[in-house]
């Protein structure tokens, strides 16, 4: 990418920061500050030269700032105050309503806008008034909530300001802030195709807004609704389909994509944990954790996304290392409910689930809709047998993102448990579909139809098939199948799958039982099938390998023996009849 | 607040209005301000009113202010009108938490002391105070309870509840306020110096009093105020903690409404979800869909603890046909309400906290096979057996094998696979692969009759014997050998048993109905419908579709899930079912009058309580029994009838009884294309599983025979029939062969070869015999009495002694179409006879084929009706009556003519 394109991004970028910092939009403008640091070191040599840029930039860039300050004064301002449109009394309304603001003190600051007619005084009242109805709404859940944390809390504000925002949007008085505002208040009240529109909207206007994109990406459920979406073509706009695509499991698209940003923005913090997170989801767990390391040793204190981290830490068993992140995260933050799951995590790894549950129980009442809380919660509940709580769990993890195939998985685990194979079938349907190229959502179905209770062979060998193309690393369903074909009687698939288990076995230097299961099986075969040279190469390998199959390999090498021998003799006698 | 005063009693606006008319009813003086006393009749009205107010279920809203002021009026007239306007001048004095506190306490006196009674009341003249363990007084302790525990922003949140409660329908958000004012000080005051008009001996001047004093010091700031800002919060509350409650904009527009609508109790809404389910099983495609999903939104974000509205919304789905969405609310709610442990327990089959799982697989069952996935419900039953089994689990394993009963008569006995137990159907049921398909039903329906009987389930008792009953009158077995053995006793079928069985079943549901000791409800009342509907298919003559069968079935499921509809309904449900059953038996056995009194009897006793199957197979067969004897344009009316009742979803099945109408009109008429097309349709709607729906795929291609024959292409219509006997003995469908062997001889007498028909109809007639089969046997000698005749003059004697024995049966039981033919056959008996005599038997002939004529052309059989019309002719001719004589020829001409137009007709156009 060209120098000028950094140039301009870094230009985009601080103008964003600063103007959604100045309507409150804390998280967006987070982001675009990362991402402004995380650009391209090279470019940002000239200060001096980029602020002049910048200037002039802000000069021309149509919504804001009739320059009256110099270079300098605006630096020390820092993020303040561009609109200069209004008197300045409002001014001054205004920079009390966002001192409020800033202290959290939503109505009054909405109470201190009233009156003002700004664009950025309008949004900001709006934007107050739904905050502090958010505010309620929690508190509310906090007296309301039932058991498990679901409530019945709204928030009061949604529809007096639907019905505000509407009709400012019907006279096109909405700028893209509010576009956001009125989009992010449709979704919530269940008008899910007004807020794409208006989602998609703001962000053509105005495409510096993170947290608009991300209203998007949720609203996104799948591929088809993206596709119909109206977007312009701007770098914002590469970030979000790099974010949809590893929502949408798409994983090793989302992935390229990525790359192809780190060229533009090689210390963006963001990118990288989106691709540790895509390496995570393609169970390339190495890589995903040589990321996360980097990540949190250019950034020490961050929680965020620490729980996938901790889930890969998870995986490989490292209790030191992760005992080591649950501390810091505690340190840091104690009160995140990413940290709650780093240390349910811990305890589970530490076969504690009754204190995992509590953890994550821990992090569900700081936030219900932490998706991973409840699908690992569903996982403890299943290790201590509670199986009705463990279903309850993963539902709810389903409910609020029907695109979590971990916690459909766990469902149909969880069904599989408790004997009804055929009723798991329908959760590992739906996990496939999510997932139709992870090797072990197949190897699950194949595992529900070849039980004893369903019986249906056929489906089974089809599932382990797709496994086996699907690159199934743990080797399940290769066993499967050749197994599968020995009871069913076809021995020279039986073999040909029997052969492969051994290849991958070779490569894997994994010799387990499996392993010598193959062996046998294949000496039997070539026995049977009269090439005796390779029985005999197959049983010798046996014989490396103790207990019975051992004795069944000697048993076996000597009748092969046997056999040679009587051939030779045969031989032989042959031989010498021929020759007189 | 939840969870305080017990189940998810939440203290509500509505609640506190309650107490304060229990105030009213209970003691009107003690109240401050007093109440005016009421009179002791209108007291006993407004008690009744707040009972009934406690339990009502026919929404899960609250009502409104507005609402519960509406209903007081109607239920007390003038008196409502007063306490309503009395209540809605106390609501406002309820602003403060400390007002609702002294409330509160103040309604502890309304409750009697353990030592009161009544009758022995205190001096005290108008308190009667309320026992606390009546329902009112339970009603009235929770609220205490509730409010005790609440805490103290529990309570500032009523007190703004009850705000917005009180000015929620004002018609105009914005004036709220003012409208408020000008209440206070105006019409409230207006209205209450109407009472004093109306009542007398009202002392309101304390009240008013009262009034002014609250809001006396409030009016001038409140007017201050509404220049000013429009935050509505400001202006509440008459005193000095205006800003301690904030109403939301959106708690006081009334568009809103979600949250300041609150849900009544968790009980009344069960009860509100059990009727709309019961109402969705009863009413197929009557029910306005959005609306209910609207409903159940609404619902799911006010409660979301309710999984019931899942169930509703599987059951709304499910009668959509909305596959995908079905299977999703099925497996959330049985996700969700297997977590919920206890939250739905009560019934003998959820004790434990392993969940309704099994319950899950058999709704999944029923589910599968509403949608005609035959294996996979199947499957899901077979598995739902086991894990009931393993949860030992008896009620769902009972359920559990009457579902796999009505599956394996669904499948039809022709189902080779299930048969050889080869794809798992069978093979956890515990018999035998080896044994036959029907064998197996057996063994089945004894062993599900034998777990209702243990399990005193009087439902699945009745169920199993209905089950049997029909059993016995599809199948016909060997008498000797029920254990299947190969050579056992003769074959034939036994109708004593069946009556006998019928009449078991009836006297126990009688039994039970007086007892109302059933615990069950439900399901049992659905399969008996399902398997009543393959008892009627099983005459050959209305396989009617099974489509929606299972509807019933997965919504009845509830049994175990959480017994929706009543106990005694289901019951009542039975017996209607039994009757249905009776008129299958009579139907088979002989006699359509009967039929008739049964589906009457049904259709008129039990159209209220009975499944919508069942009705709709009640007004079926009426239809059909209109048709038989009043001829098609009479039959068309009952259908439409029928089809206004049971739009939509149903629809399939009468499509299907008229499709069978049509086909036999059309063929009467000779419309051959039209046949075609009905047949053709026919077929189509059967499953093209192999195996399955074998009575329907048989039904067509009986049809499609019949077909051939008229149209005249003999030697296929032979050859199709050969086939369809093969593989109806192959499928041990022995009634069906009966009736092909019938029209084999039909076809044989079309081709005017009596001699080879006659076999045929020898055969069937022993069968029929064999079979108890009273009325096809009467068909079947009117059939070889035909033949008899087509062999020659020679045996018309033979011919009219076979017609006389059939006689008695025919005129007293037959349709149109059987008492035509045989007064046909008898008058070319008399005819063909060489000792005919013209002057004693002429006019007894020509009265009969008067008859045959009139009933022909009733039935628009133009071609048999001309033949009448022609034998009139040639008889009148012999015996020289030119005028009669002319009159015949003409309608024979008449009939020709209208054959050949029919014939002719290229219309090929199914009314719908």
């Amino acid at each position: 990418m060209a120098p000028t394109g950094a140039l301009t991004h870094r230009r985009e970028l601080r103008r964003a920061v600063r103007q959604l910092r100045a309507r409150g939009l804390y998280v967006a403008a987070k982001w675009a500050a990362e991402q402004l640091v995380g650009l391209n070191e090279k470019t940002s040599g000239g200060s001096v030269e980029s602020k002049v840029d910048n200037a002039k930039v802000k000069e021309s860039g149509g919504i804001e700032l009739r320059a009256r300050r110099t270079p300098a004064e605006r630096a020390e301002a820092g993020v303040e105050v561009e609109e200069s449109e209004d008197s300045d009394q409002d001014e001054d309304a205004l920079l009390l309503a966002r001192s409020y603001f800033d202290t959290r003190e939503y109505r009054r600051a909405a109470h201190a806008l009233q009156g003002l007619s700004g664009r950025k005084a309008t949004f900001l009242r709006f934007y107050a008034t739904y905050l502090a109805g958010e505010k309620r709404k929690e508190e509310d859940v906090v007296d309301l909530a039932g058991p498990l944390g679901k409530s019945d809390a709204v928030n009061l504000e949604l529809a007096s300001l639907e019905q505000e925002l509407s009709s400012l949007h019907r006279t096109s008085m909405l700028d893209a802030f509010g576009m956001y505002l009125y989009g992010v208040i449709l979704r919530e009240r269940d008008k899910h195709a007004e807020a794409c529109v208006m989602l998609c909207a703001s962000v053509n206007s105005y495409p510096w807004n993170w947290s608009a994109w991300l209203e998007l990406q949720a609203l996104c459920t799948d591929p088809d609704i993206f596709h119909s979406l109206d977007l312009k073509d701007h770098w914002m706009r590469d970030f979000f389909v790099a974010s949809l695509f590893l929502d949408l499991q798409r994983n090793s698209e989302g992935l390229a994509r990525y790359q192809s940003l780190y060229l533009l923005f090689p210390g963006s913090d963001h990118i990288l944990a989106q691709t540790a997170v895509a390496h995570y989801n393609l169970r390339e767990f190495d890589d995903a954790e040589r990321l996360f390391e980097e990540l949190l040793r250019v950034d020490p204190y961050r929680i965020e996304g620490m729980d996938t981290y901790s889930n890969i830490l998870y995986v490989k068993e490292c209790f030191a290392a992760l005992s080591h992140l649950a501390h810091k995260s505690v340190l840091t933050e104690k009160y995140r409910s990413e940290t709650c799951c780093i240390i349910g995590n811990y305890y589970s790894l530490k076969a504690q689930h009754e204190k995992a549950v509590l953890y994550f129980k821990r992090a569900l009442r700081l936030n219900p809709k932490f998706l991973s809380a409840w699908t690992l919660m569903g996982h403890e509940f299943v290790e201590m047998k509670n199986t009705p709580a463990a279903i309850d769990a993963y539902r709810r993890a389903v409910d609020i993102n029907p695109r979590d195939y971990r916690a459909w998985y766990g469902l149909g685990q969880t069904y599989e448990i408790l004997a009804m194979p055929y009723y798991a079938l329908y959760y590992y349907r739906r996990a496939t579909q999510l997932r139709p190229h992870d090797a072990r959502m197949w190897c699950a179905m194949g595992q529900c139809y070849e039980s004893e209770q369903l019986q249906i062979y056929d489906a089974a060998i089809r599932c382990y098939k797709r496994a086996v193309n699907n690159n199934d690393r743990e080797g399940i369903a290769l066993n499967k199948l050749a197994k599968l074909h020995v009871n069913l009687g076809r021995h020279e698939q039986a073999a040909f799958y029997f052969r492969k288990n051994l290849e991958r076995m070779e490569a894997d230097q994994n010799e387990s039982q499996e392993y010598v299961d193959a062996l046998l099986f294949l000496g039997n075969y070539s026995k049977n099938n009269g090439s005796l040279d390779e029985a005999e190469i197959y049983c010798t390998r046996v014989l490396d390998y103790g207990g019975p199959a051992k004795e069944d390999a000697k048993a076996m090498l000597r009748e092969i023996r046997s056999v040679q021998q009587h051939e030779d003799t045969l031989l032989s006698m042959e031989s010498e009849r021929s020759t007189p | 607040m939840a969870g305080s005063g017990g189940r998810g009693f939440v203290l509500t606006s509505h609640k506190v209005a309650m107490c304060i008319l229990m105030h009213a009813y209970a003691a009107p003086s003690s109240a401050s301000p007093p109440f005016c006393a009421l009179p002791s009749s209108a007291r006993h009205r407004l008690a009744l009113f707040l009972l009934d107010q406690t339990r009502v279920t026919d929404g899960f809203l609250e009502p409104t202010f507005e609402e519960l002021g509406e209903e007081l009026k109607e239920d007390l007239s003038d008196v409502g009108g007063m306490l309503f306007e009395q209540l809605g001048s106390r609501l406002p004095l309820l602003c403060t938490p400390e007002e609702l506190f002294q409330f509160f306490q103040g309604l502890k006196e309304l409750l009697a002391p353990a030592s009161y009674t009544s009758e022995g009341g205190r001096g005290d003249d108008e308190s009667l105070l309320i026992q606390p363990n009546s329902l009112l007084g339970q009603f009235l302790r929770r609220c205490i309870l509730a409010f005790n525990v609440l805490s103290f922003e529990g309570s500032g949140r009523l007190v703004v509840e009850l705000n917005a409660y009180r000015w929620l329908e004002s018609s105009d958000p914005r004036g709220i306020f003012e409208d408020r004012d000008g209440m206070i000080e105006g019409d409230v005051f207006d209205d209450e110096y109407e009472y004093e008009e109306d009542i007398g001996d009202l002392s309101l001047d304390g009240m008013n009093d009262l009034e002014l004093r609250f809001r006396g010091p409030a009016g001038g700031s409140r007017r201050g105020l509404q220049s000013g800002g429009t935050d509505p919060g400001r202006q509440l509350g008459g005193r000095s903690n205006v800003a301690a409650f904030p109403i939301p904009h959106a708690a006081i527009l009334g568009e809103s409404g979600v949250k300041t609508r609150s849900l009544r109790t968790v009980e009344q809404v069960e009860g509100f979800l059990k009727e709309q389910a019961g109402l969705l099983e009863k009413g197929v495609g009557r029910m306005p869909k959005e609306e209910l999903d609207a409903n159940l939104t609404q619902l799911e974000k006010l409660a979301p603890e309710m999984v019931r509205a899942h169930y509703l919304r599987y059951l709304n789905h499910l009668q959509q046909s909305d596959y995908p969405a079905t299977m999703d609310d099925l497996h959330r709610y049985f996700d969700y309400s297997a977590g919920m442990g206890g939250m739905s327990a009560g019934g003998a089959s959820c004790d434990s906290s392993v969940g309704r799982f099994q319950a899950g697989l058999l709704s999944l069952g029923s589910m599968h096979a509403h949608f005609g996935h035959v294996d996979q419900a199947m499957q899901a039953l077979n598995e739902a057996v086991r894990i009931a089994q393993q949860y030992n689990d008896d009620a769902c394993l009972a359920h559990a094998l009457a579902a796999l009963c009505h599956m394996l008569f669904d499948v039809g006995a022709g189902n080779e696979t299930y048969a050889k137990g080869e794809s798992a159907g069978l093979r956890d049921v515990g018999t035998g692969p080896s044994l036959g398909i029907q064998q197996q039903l057996l063994l089945l329906l004894r062993r599900c009759l034998r777990r209702a009987l243990e399990l005193k389930l009087p439902q699945l008792v009745a169920f199993s014997r209905l089950a049997l009953a029909k059993f016995d009158l599809k199948h016909v077995r060997r008498f000797s050998s029920l254990g299947g053995l190969e050579n056992g006793g003769q074959l034939g079928t036994s109708p004593l048993e069946v009556c006998k069985t019928l009449r078991l079943s009836s006297y126990l549901l009688g039994d039970s109905i007086s007892n109302g000791m059933s615990p069950h409800t439900g399901m049992s009342g659905n399969h008996a419908t399902m398997n009543q509907q393959r008892g009627n298919n099983m005459n050959g003559n209305q396989p009617l579709t099974a489509a929606g069968n299972m509807a019933g079935g997965g919504g009845a499921w509830t049994t175990l899930t959480g017994r929706l509809g009543r106990t005694s309904d289901t019951v009542v449900k039975l017996a209607g079912t039994s009757h249905l059953l009776r008129a299958a038996s009579w139907e088979l056995y002989g006699s359509v009058p009967l039929v008739r009194v049964s589906a009457l009897i049904h259709a008129t006793c039990y159209a209220d309580v009975a499944s919508s199957d069942d009705v709709l197979l009640s007004y079926v067969k009426l239809a059909q029994h209109l048709a038989a004897f009043r001829g098609y344009a009479a039959a068309q009316p009952a259908f439409e009838v029928a089809a206004k009742r049971f739009p939509a979803a149903a629809n399939s099945w009468i499509r299907t009884a008229q499709l069978q109408l049509i086909h036999d009109h059309a063929l009467h008429r000779g419309e051959l294309k039209l046949a075609q097309v009905a047949c053709g349709e026919l077929a189509a709607s059967a499953s093209p599983v192999i195996g399955v729906d074998m009575e329907r795929k048989t039904e067509a291609t009986f049809r499609h025979i019949r077909t051939l024959l008229v149209s005249g292409h003999l030697d296929e219509a032979a050859a199709v029939a050969r086939l369809l006997f093969s593989s109806c003995y192959k499928a041990s469908m022995q009634l069906e062969s009966v009736l092909v062997l019938l029209l084999l001889a039909d076809i044989h007498k079309t081709a005017d070869s009596a001699v080879t028909g006659l076999p045929y109809a020898l055969a069937g007639l022993t069968l029929c015999q064999v079979f108890s089969l009273d009325w096809l046997q009467a068909s079947a000698k009117v059939t070889l009495a035909e033949l008899w005749l087509g062999l020659g003059v020679g045996h018309a004697p033979r011919a009219l002694l076979l017609l006389q024995q059939c006689l008695p049966m025919v005129l007293g039981h037959g349709g149109l179409e059987l008492r035509a033919r045989t007064n046909l056959a008898l008058a070319r008996c008399y005819l063909s006879d060489p000792s005919f005599s013209a002057e004693t038997q002429m006019e007894n002939t020509l009265d009969l084929l008067q008859q045959a004529a009139e009933e022909f052309e009733i039935l628009e059989d133009f071609a048999l009706a001309g033949e009448a019309y022609y034998l009139q002719a040639l008889c009148f001719d012999r015996w020289s009556c030119v005028e009669e004589r002319n009159i015949a020829s003409k309608a024979f001409q008449r009939c020709m003519q209208s054959l050949n137009l029919a014939q002719a007709s290229e219309n090929a156009i199914l009314p719908l």
